[in-house]
Order: structure tokens, then C-alpha cells, then sequence
């Protein structure tokens, strides 16, 4: 008994572990894609956004 | 008979020895020391593939003065000119090339850099105010919802658009076209969103000096809360967001005349921080804080036991060292901001931020801030505790330069 309740004692602390582990993961996975998203938007920001008299007719 | 005293009995004041976590700290200050000329060593813009755009028919486009550049015609005519401007956005510069015709009209613009979050950036280009602002002359007003619609949830950076492009044409329009150009309007922007922020600063600073009984504190407390996210989060969407610091250590500092809010949450978050160690922002107005308190309500949420929590707490550090170096290498304050407050108040983010938004709102009805603790890049455990370790060193130093004073 005291062994089953000292296992889901650990049990609960690990999955809150593994919870903000995986929050750690996501934030990370979001800053690798905006660097890469940096990366492009540098190369063609100029073309991208060009915006003339013409284009309004 | 007094006894006299010499320097040998003359108390030393103490200084605490650097441990191994305060080595890693002076590490990371002098990492980021060195991105931040990392960034600054970056190349400039180049500008030809505009000038072939705006100017396909120009045999040559040479610089004549500060930022304004003339294109001539194969037959020496001249076809106009080029006008680099910068104002300020919501993460720092957008610096836009504006090609202004001889009657002092922008003919065609582009955006040559800018250091807007991408979501918001991408929403200010979707509204058509780029659009709007083509064929704007020198002597038009070009103010910000009334000659321009701005877009809604992207205020900043079509303000920034809208004054660059205004500054563009000015000057071009007064150096090289010799026009008389009408006198720039100051306006200072001071509204709801600045009254409701310097109130919320008001009543922490209150609560902390005025003696108040425990219930009244506690409500008091939650009336800020409930305000800040409702009016910061929800309403006008301006928390307190990684870029913040990233615009501070950068040096993008914006016009005070617009962005005087920025300048009272920075400016009041850093003066208390400094003088008396306190923290208004996360435990009086954050919005997400409220919303997580808020949440927590639900779940009756509390601070469990979680296992590891030291080691999850320094890869949240890493974490944030990383998206600080990343801003300054590449000079773009909104670039690494892995925040999720303007998912949760515009519905707006990449898939991972709206995955880690879900976790955090489930987390968040049973375990007390998870958001604050594991992965706010301000908290105590972030950029608030380096700059109170930063501040302690100095104080130290100060300590050690300062004479003992004599007993």
C-alpha cells in the first residue's frame, strides 16, 4: 500500500515534469521557426512589399 | 583613556564570493555584449533591386545626400528621386525606400527592413497601407486614421509605416525639390491606454506604502489584475513582452510623442525594480498572470511538487539567453518573442504557439502560473532575476569602493 501510493507520488511530479518540458520544447520549436522565417523574409523584402501607383488601377 | 584604533581592527566590509551560478550569469552579460556587435557588424541593405523596380528606365541612381538617392535618365533628365526613411514600429525601426516623383508624390515605396513580429507585420501589409500611402504628396498630412486607415491589432507598425513614408517625401521634397514644405504637426499621443497604465502603477505603488489590511490588500490586488487583463490583455493588447527588454539592450528607443506608453510601463518597471527591488508588472497588472489566476480558480490550482524543477528551470534561462542573442544578432527585437499573449488576446501565433497556449491554459486550472515559473522570459527566473543579480553586483561594488566608517 505504502509502496503503490509512493509510486503515484512520483508519478504526478514526473508528469508535470514532462508537461513543462515539452512547453520548454514547443517555445523553442517556435523561435527556430521564426529565425528561419527571418532568413527569408530578409532575401525578398524588397520585392515582396513593392508597391506602386499602377498596381491601384 | 579612549584606545586607538588601526587599520588592522578596522572592519572589512564583506563581499560575497562569486559562486558557480554567478559565473554563468557574467557569462551570459558578456555573451550578450557580444552579439549585440555581432549584430551591429551585419551588412546594410542593398538597395539596387528597389531602383530597378521604381526606376526601370533610369540609366543611373546615385546618392546626393543622407538617405535620398536621384535616378537620371539616359538623356540626363531627371526622373526623381529616393527617399530612405525610418520611424519607429512596435519591435524598433521600419525603414522603408519611398521613389518620390518631381511634384513631390511617392510614386512607389518598399519596405527595406523592419523589426516587426512577423504576425503582425504581415496583418498591417494584408489591411492595404501600403496602398494607401502611394501617391501621398509632401503636402498631405498623412495622419495615422484620418488620411490613413490604420489597421486594427497592428497600430504600431502602420504608424511606423505611415511616418516614414511622411518623412520620405518631406525631405526629399525640401532638399532636393527646393518645395515649401508645411510645418511638421507634434501630436502626442495620451490616451485610455496610458491613463489605465499610469493607474495601475499608482495602486501597486500604494498598496506598497500604505499600511492596509489584509482582505482590502488582496482586493485591491484583484481589482489591478482583472484590469490589466482586460484593458492591457484583451482591449489593447500591450503587455510587457521580450522585445521590451530586446528594444532596450538594441537601443531602439521609440518617439515619445507616440509610443509614450512604452516608455511609462519600461521606464516605471525599471525604476522600481532598481530603487526598491519591486516588481509591479507580474504580480499586480500582467494579464496572463490574471489569466492563469483566473483559470486557477476553476481547478483550485496550486503549486505541486514537480520533478526536475531546478534543471527545467535552467533550460527555461537558456532558453531565454538564446531568444535575447538571436535579437541582437540580428538587430530585430520581435523576432525570438515565444510569448503566447497575443495569441490568447488576437488569436494569432504559429502552430506551436497555439499547441503550448492549449497546454498552458489546462496547466494552468491546477498548477498556480506555470507560464510565470517555467517559461516567462521576465520572471524572477528570467530577465528580472539578471537584472537583480546585476544590480546586487553593482551595489556590491559600490559596497567595496565606499570607506568602512570609522567607530
Amino acid at each position: 500500500m505504502a509502496e503503490t501510493s509512493s509510486k503515484s507520488g512520483a508519478i504526478v511530479p514526473t508528469l508535470w515534469a514532462v508537461l513543462f518540458a515539452a512547453c520548454i520544447g514547443l517555445a523553442a520549436a517556435h523561435l527556430v521557426q521564426a529565425v528561419q522565417g527571418q532568413a527569408e523574409q530578409e532575401s525578398g523584402l524588397i520585392e515582396s512589399t513593392f508597391t506602386q501607383a499602377d498596381a491601384r488601377e | 583613556m579612549s584606545e586607538k584604533i588601526s587599520i588592522e581592527d578596522t572592519p572589512k566590509r564583506s563581499v560575497p564570493r562569486f559562486s558557480r551560478h554567478d559565473w554563468i550569469r557574467l557569462f551570459i552579460v558578456l555573451w550578450f555584449i557580444a552579439c549585440w556587435f555581432i549584430g551591429g557588424a551585419r551588412g546594410q541593405v542593398d538597395l539596387d533591386p528597389f531602383f530597378a523596380l521604381a526606376y526601370p528606365d533610369a540609366k543611373e541612381v546615385s546618392k546626393v545626400s543622407d538617405g535620398v538617392f536621384e535616378a537620371v535618365a539616359s538623356d540626363g533628365g531627371i526622373l526623381g528621386y529616393v527617399g530612405v526613411e525610418s520611424a519607429s514600429g512596435y519591435g524598433g525601426p521600419l525603414t522603408l525606400a519611398v521613389a518620390v516623383d518631381p511634384e513631390g508624390r511617392a510614386s512607389s515605396l518598399s519596405v527595406i527592413g523592419h523589426r516587426e513580429t512577423p504576425v503582425f507585420f504581415k496583418r498591417a501589409l494584408r489591411g492595404g497601407i501600403l496602398e494607401d500611402l502611394v501617391e501621398k504628396g509632401f503636402q498631405d498630412s498623412i495622419t495615422l486614421g484620418e488620411d490613413v486607415d490604420g489597421v486594427s491589432g497592428a497600430t504600431f507598425t502602420s504608424l511606423g509605416l505611415t511616418q516614414s513614408v511622411h518623412r520620405a517625401v518631406r525631405n526629399v521634397a525640401a532638399g532636393q525639390l527646393k518645395l515649401e514644405v508645411p510645418p511638421k504637426e507634434r501630436r502626442i499621443v495620451f490616451g485610455v491606454p496610458e491613463m489605465v497604465l499610469i493607474g495601475l502603477f499608482a495602486v501597486g505603488i500604494a498598496q506598497r506604502r500604505i499600511r492596509v489590511k489584509k482582505k482590502l490588500r488582496s482586493q485591491l490586488r484583484w481589482a489591478t489584475l482583472l484590469t490589466g487583463l482586460v484593458a492591457l490583455g484583451f482591449l489593447y493588447n500591450r503587455p510587457f513582452v521580450l522585445a521590451h527588454i530586446n528594444m532596450v539592450l538594441i537601443g531602439y528607443w521609440p518617439e515619445w510623442q507616440t509610443h509614450l506608453f512604452w516608455y511609462i510601463l519600461i521606464l516605471g518597471l525599471l525604476f522600481f525594480k532598481a530603487k526598491d527591488e519591486w516588481n509591479l508588472y507580474c504580480y499586480d497588472f500582467c494579464p496572463f498572470g490574471a489569466a492563469q489566476d483566473c483559470l486557477g480558480l476553476i481547478g483550485g490550482a496550486k503549486s505541486h511538487k514537480v520533478r526536475w524543477s531546478n534543471e527545467l528551470v535552467w533550460a527555461k534561462r537558456w532558453l531565454i539567453a538564446a531568444a535575447i542573442s538571436l535579437a541582437l544578432i540580428y538587430r530585430n527585437p520581435g523576432l525570438s518573442s515565444y510569448e503566447i499573449f497575443g495569441t490568447m488576446f488576437r488569436l494569432e501565433g504559429s502552430n506551436f504557439q497555439f499547441a503550448l497556449l492549449a497546454l498552458i491554459v489546462l496547466s494552468s486550472m491546477f498548477y498556480s502560473r506555470p507560464w510565470c515559473r517555467y517559461l516567462c522570459p521576465l520572471h524572477r527566473h528570467g530577465a528580472e532575476g539578471l537584472f537583480s543579480w546585476c544590480r546586487k553586483q553593482v551595489l556590491n561594488g559600490w559596497q567595496k569602493l565606499r570607506p568602512s566608517p570609522a567607530q
